[in-house]
Protein backbone atom coordinates (compact mmCIF):
# COMPACT_ATOMS: atom_id res chain seq x y z
CA UNK A 1 0.00 0.00 0.00
CA UNK A 2 2.73 2.25 -0.25
CA UNK A 3 2.10 3.79 -4.00
CA UNK A 4 0.77 7.08 -4.00
CA UNK A 5 -2.45 5.83 -5.95
CA UNK A 6 -3.73 4.88 -2.83
CA UNK A 7 -3.79 7.97 -1.01
CA UNK A 8 -5.82 9.58 -4.05
CA UNK A 9 -9.44 11.01 -2.99
CA UNK A 10 -11.65 8.52 -5.02
CA UNK A 11 -14.72 11.53 -4.66
CA UNK A 12 -11.90 13.70 -6.37
CA UNK A 13 -10.45 11.92 -9.00
CA UNK A 14 -13.51 11.34 -11.53
CA UNK A 15 -12.47 13.93 -14.40
CA UNK A 16 -15.59 16.39 -14.57
CA UNK A 17 -15.69 16.08 -10.29
CA UNK A 18 -11.80 17.03 -10.88
CA UNK A 19 -13.04 20.16 -13.12
CA UNK A 20 -15.69 21.26 -10.97
CA UNK A 21 -13.18 21.54 -8.20
CA UNK A 22 -10.75 22.88 -10.03
CA UNK A 23 -12.80 25.69 -11.22
CA UNK A 24 -13.98 26.58 -7.35
CA UNK A 25 -11.20 26.09 -6.08
CA UNK A 26 -9.81 29.44 -8.34
CA UNK A 27 -12.56 30.95 -7.08
CA UNK A 28 -14.48 32.15 -3.29
CA UNK A 29 -18.06 31.36 -5.43
CA UNK A 30 -19.50 30.76 -8.73
CA UNK A 31 -22.90 29.83 -9.93
CA UNK A 32 -24.42 26.84 -10.68
CA UNK A 33 -24.59 27.59 -14.24
CA UNK A 34 -21.49 29.28 -14.79
CA UNK A 35 -19.90 26.01 -13.35
CA UNK A 36 -22.36 23.88 -16.01
CA UNK A 37 -21.46 25.90 -18.70
CA UNK A 38 -17.59 25.97 -18.01
CA UNK A 39 -17.13 22.09 -17.22
CA UNK A 40 -19.60 21.77 -20.48
CA UNK A 41 -22.32 18.97 -18.60
CA UNK A 42 -25.74 19.18 -18.15
CA UNK A 43 -27.82 20.61 -15.51
CA UNK A 44 -28.57 17.45 -13.87
CA UNK A 45 -25.22 16.25 -14.12
CA UNK A 46 -23.84 19.10 -12.45
CA UNK A 47 -26.80 18.24 -9.86
CA UNK A 48 -25.54 14.92 -9.20
CA UNK A 49 -22.09 15.17 -8.71
CA UNK A 50 -22.83 18.51 -6.75
CA UNK A 51 -24.31 16.32 -4.48
CA UNK A 52 -21.69 13.59 -4.36
CA UNK A 53 -19.23 16.39 -3.50
CA UNK A 54 -21.81 18.27 -0.90
CA UNK A 55 -22.18 15.02 1.03
CA UNK A 56 -18.36 14.25 1.31
CA UNK A 57 -18.09 18.22 2.59
CA UNK A 58 -16.05 19.46 0.04
CA UNK A 59 -18.92 21.96 -1.15
CA UNK A 60 -21.20 24.02 0.11
CA UNK A 61 -24.24 25.23 -1.69
CA UNK A 62 -26.39 28.13 -0.94
CA UNK A 63 -29.52 30.28 -2.60
CA UNK A 64 -29.94 33.79 -2.90
CA UNK A 65 -32.67 35.57 -4.12
CA UNK A 66 -31.89 38.05 -7.25
CA UNK A 67 -34.77 39.96 -8.55
CA UNK A 68 -37.48 37.31 -9.39
CA UNK A 69 -34.75 34.14 -9.74
CA UNK A 70 -32.91 32.43 -7.22
CA UNK A 71 -29.32 32.36 -7.65
CA UNK A 72 -27.78 28.99 -6.93
CA UNK A 73 -23.79 29.43 -5.73
CA UNK A 74 -21.72 27.19 -5.12
CA UNK A 75 -18.24 27.25 -3.16
CA UNK A 76 -15.84 25.37 -1.93
CA UNK A 77 -15.10 24.19 2.42
CA UNK A 78 -11.50 24.30 3.37
CA UNK A 79 -12.35 20.52 3.05
CA UNK A 80 -12.95 20.67 -0.05
CA UNK A 81 -9.39 23.16 -0.59
CA UNK A 82 -7.41 20.61 1.60
CA UNK A 83 -8.60 17.55 0.00
CA UNK A 84 -8.33 19.02 -3.48
CA UNK A 85 -4.39 20.19 -2.89
CA UNK A 86 -4.24 16.94 -1.52
CA UNK A 87 -5.10 15.40 -4.42
CA UNK A 88 -3.31 17.59 -6.81
CA UNK A 89 0.31 16.78 -4.85
CA UNK A 90 -0.37 13.32 -5.00
CA UNK A 91 -1.34 13.50 -8.88
CA UNK A 92 1.86 15.09 -9.43
CA UNK A 93 3.92 12.61 -7.42
CA UNK A 94 2.95 9.94 -9.14
CA UNK A 95 3.57 11.95 -13.15
CA UNK A 96 7.12 13.15 -11.67
CA UNK A 97 7.93 9.28 -10.73
CA UNK A 98 6.78 8.05 -13.94
CA UNK A 99 8.69 10.91 -15.90
CA UNK A 100 11.59 10.40 -13.75
CA UNK A 101 14.44 8.77 -15.37
CA UNK A 102 15.25 5.24 -14.92
CA UNK B 1 -3.25 27.99 -5.41
CA UNK B 2 -2.64 28.81 -8.71
CA UNK B 3 -1.11 26.59 -11.71
CA UNK B 4 -1.11 23.93 -8.92
CA UNK B 5 -2.09 21.21 -11.88
CA UNK B 6 0.30 22.89 -14.18
CA UNK B 7 2.92 19.31 -13.91
CA UNK B 8 -0.13 17.04 -14.48
CA UNK B 9 0.04 15.33 -17.95
CA UNK B 10 -2.85 14.21 -18.76
CA UNK B 11 -6.20 15.15 -20.49
CA UNK B 12 -8.52 15.96 -17.14
CA UNK B 13 -5.55 18.00 -15.82
CA UNK B 14 -5.26 20.15 -19.09
CA UNK B 15 -9.33 20.37 -18.83
CA UNK B 16 -9.30 21.09 -15.16
CA UNK B 17 -6.14 24.01 -15.91
CA UNK B 18 -8.45 25.02 -18.76
CA UNK B 19 -11.51 25.49 -16.09
CA UNK B 20 -9.06 27.20 -13.36
CA UNK B 21 -8.67 30.01 -15.86
CA UNK B 22 -11.61 30.60 -16.93
CA UNK B 23 -12.93 30.80 -13.72
CA UNK B 24 -10.19 32.99 -12.39
CA UNK B 25 -10.72 35.32 -15.20
CA UNK B 26 -14.51 35.26 -14.89
CA UNK B 27 -13.46 37.16 -10.99
CA UNK B 28 -11.59 39.71 -12.36
CA UNK B 29 -14.45 42.19 -12.81
CA UNK B 30 -14.55 42.37 -8.96
CA UNK B 31 -11.50 44.78 -9.16
CA UNK B 32 -13.44 47.06 -11.48
CA UNK B 33 -15.50 47.06 -8.50
CA UNK B 34 -13.15 47.92 -5.50
CA UNK B 35 -11.50 50.45 -7.74
CA UNK B 36 -14.91 51.95 -7.94
CA UNK B 37 -15.51 52.05 -4.37
CA UNK B 38 -12.02 53.75 -3.51
CA UNK B 39 -13.10 56.85 -6.21
CA UNK B 40 -16.49 56.78 -4.64
CA UNK B 41 -15.19 56.86 -1.24
CA UNK B 42 -12.22 59.47 -2.00
CA UNK B 43 -15.62 61.39 -3.33
CA UNK B 44 -17.51 61.19 -0.37
CA UNK B 45 -14.46 62.15 2.33
CA UNK B 46 -13.89 65.49 -0.29
CA UNK B 47 -17.78 66.49 -0.33
CA UNK B 48 -18.52 65.58 3.59
CA UNK B 49 -15.19 67.34 5.05
CA UNK B 50 -14.26 70.01 2.77
CA UNK B 51 -17.50 70.85 0.01
CA UNK B 52 -20.51 70.28 2.36
CA UNK B 53 -18.58 70.17 5.67
CA UNK B 54 -22.03 70.35 7.74
CA UNK B 55 -25.71 70.21 7.48
CA UNK B 56 -28.17 68.68 5.42
CA UNK B 57 -25.46 69.06 2.30
CA UNK B 58 -22.75 66.67 4.71
CA UNK B 59 -25.74 64.03 5.21
CA UNK B 60 -27.09 63.84 2.01
CA UNK B 61 -23.73 63.27 0.36
CA UNK B 62 -23.02 60.49 2.93
CA UNK B 63 -26.71 58.64 2.28
CA UNK B 64 -25.67 59.01 -1.54
CA UNK B 65 -22.69 57.43 -1.05
CA UNK B 66 -24.23 53.98 0.87
CA UNK B 67 -26.90 54.29 -1.97
CA UNK B 68 -24.39 54.44 -4.62
CA UNK B 69 -22.30 51.25 -3.17
CA UNK B 70 -25.00 49.31 -2.24
CA UNK B 71 -26.87 50.05 -5.67
CA UNK B 72 -23.43 49.35 -7.41
CA UNK B 73 -22.43 45.88 -5.50
CA UNK B 74 -25.99 44.69 -6.47
CA UNK B 75 -26.19 45.85 -10.00
CA UNK B 76 -22.44 44.75 -10.78
CA UNK B 77 -23.07 41.29 -8.55
CA UNK B 78 -26.14 40.63 -10.93
CA UNK B 79 -24.29 40.59 -14.05
CA UNK B 80 -21.09 38.26 -12.97
CA UNK B 81 -21.44 34.61 -11.71
CA UNK B 82 -17.99 34.59 -9.95
CA UNK B 83 -16.50 36.23 -6.69
CA UNK B 84 -12.76 35.44 -7.03
CA UNK B 85 -10.78 33.84 -4.64
CA UNK B 86 -10.14 36.75 -1.52
CA UNK B 87 -13.12 38.66 -2.72
CA UNK B 88 -15.08 38.93 0.40
CA UNK B 89 -11.96 39.19 3.04
CA UNK B 90 -10.29 42.12 0.54
CA UNK B 91 -13.40 43.89 0.55
CA UNK B 92 -13.58 43.72 3.96
CA UNK B 93 -10.49 44.49 4.82
CA UNK B 94 -9.89 47.60 2.62
CA UNK B 95 -13.07 49.27 4.13
CA UNK B 96 -11.72 48.55 7.54
CA UNK B 97 -8.56 50.12 6.95
CA UNK B 98 -10.47 53.15 4.78
CA UNK B 99 -12.64 53.70 7.74
CA UNK B 100 -10.44 53.94 10.86
CA UNK B 101 -7.51 55.50 9.38
CA UNK B 102 -10.25 58.05 8.58
CA UNK B 103 -11.54 58.18 12.08
CA UNK B 104 -8.86 57.58 13.98
CA UNK B 105 -5.51 59.38 11.94
CA UNK B 106 -5.98 61.08 8.74
CA UNK B 107 -9.58 62.98 9.08
CA UNK B 108 -8.32 64.44 12.73
CA UNK B 109 -4.80 65.29 11.77
CA UNK B 110 -6.61 67.02 8.22
CA UNK B 111 -9.34 69.16 9.99
CA UNK B 112 -6.73 69.88 12.95
CA UNK B 113 -3.46 71.04 9.98
CA UNK B 114 -5.93 72.31 7.07
CA UNK B 115 -9.62 72.81 8.56
CA UNK B 116 -11.95 72.00 5.44
CA UNK B 117 -8.95 73.08 2.49
CA UNK B 118 -9.88 71.52 -0.84
CA UNK B 119 -6.81 70.44 -1.61
CA UNK B 120 -5.41 68.77 1.59
CA UNK B 121 -8.66 66.86 1.86
CA UNK B 122 -8.93 65.76 -2.04
CA UNK B 123 -5.16 64.38 -1.27
CA UNK B 124 -5.86 62.63 1.96
CA UNK B 125 -8.75 61.53 0.71
CA UNK B 126 -6.88 59.73 -2.48
CA UNK B 127 -4.85 58.40 0.41
CA UNK B 128 -7.19 57.24 2.16
CA UNK B 129 -8.56 55.11 -0.81
CA UNK B 130 -5.54 53.30 -1.45
CA UNK B 131 -6.55 50.35 0.15
CA UNK B 132 -9.10 49.74 -2.18
CA UNK B 133 -6.67 50.25 -5.22
CA UNK B 134 -4.16 47.94 -3.54
CA UNK B 135 -7.12 45.34 -3.12
CA UNK B 136 -8.19 45.58 -6.46
CA UNK B 137 -4.44 45.44 -8.06
CA UNK B 138 -4.02 42.58 -5.97
CA UNK B 139 -7.25 40.85 -7.32
CA UNK B 140 -6.07 41.31 -10.83
CA UNK B 141 -3.06 39.99 -10.32
CA UNK B 142 -3.99 36.63 -9.60
CA UNK B 143 -3.65 34.18 -12.04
Amino acid sequence: MSHPRHTLDPVIHLPIRFSIMAALNAVERAEFGFIRDTVEISDSLLSQHITTLEQAGYVQVSKHQAGRHTKTWLSLTPEGRAAFRRHVAVLNQIAASATAPA
Amino acid sequence: MSNQTNNLPSSPAADAERVRTHAVAAGRWFSGYLAALGVASAILIVLSNSVFPEGFPRSLSTGAWAVFVVALASWWAKRHAVYPAGATRSLYLATAVWFLLYLLLVGPLVRWQFDTALLPWTLAALLLSAPFFIAAAWIRARR
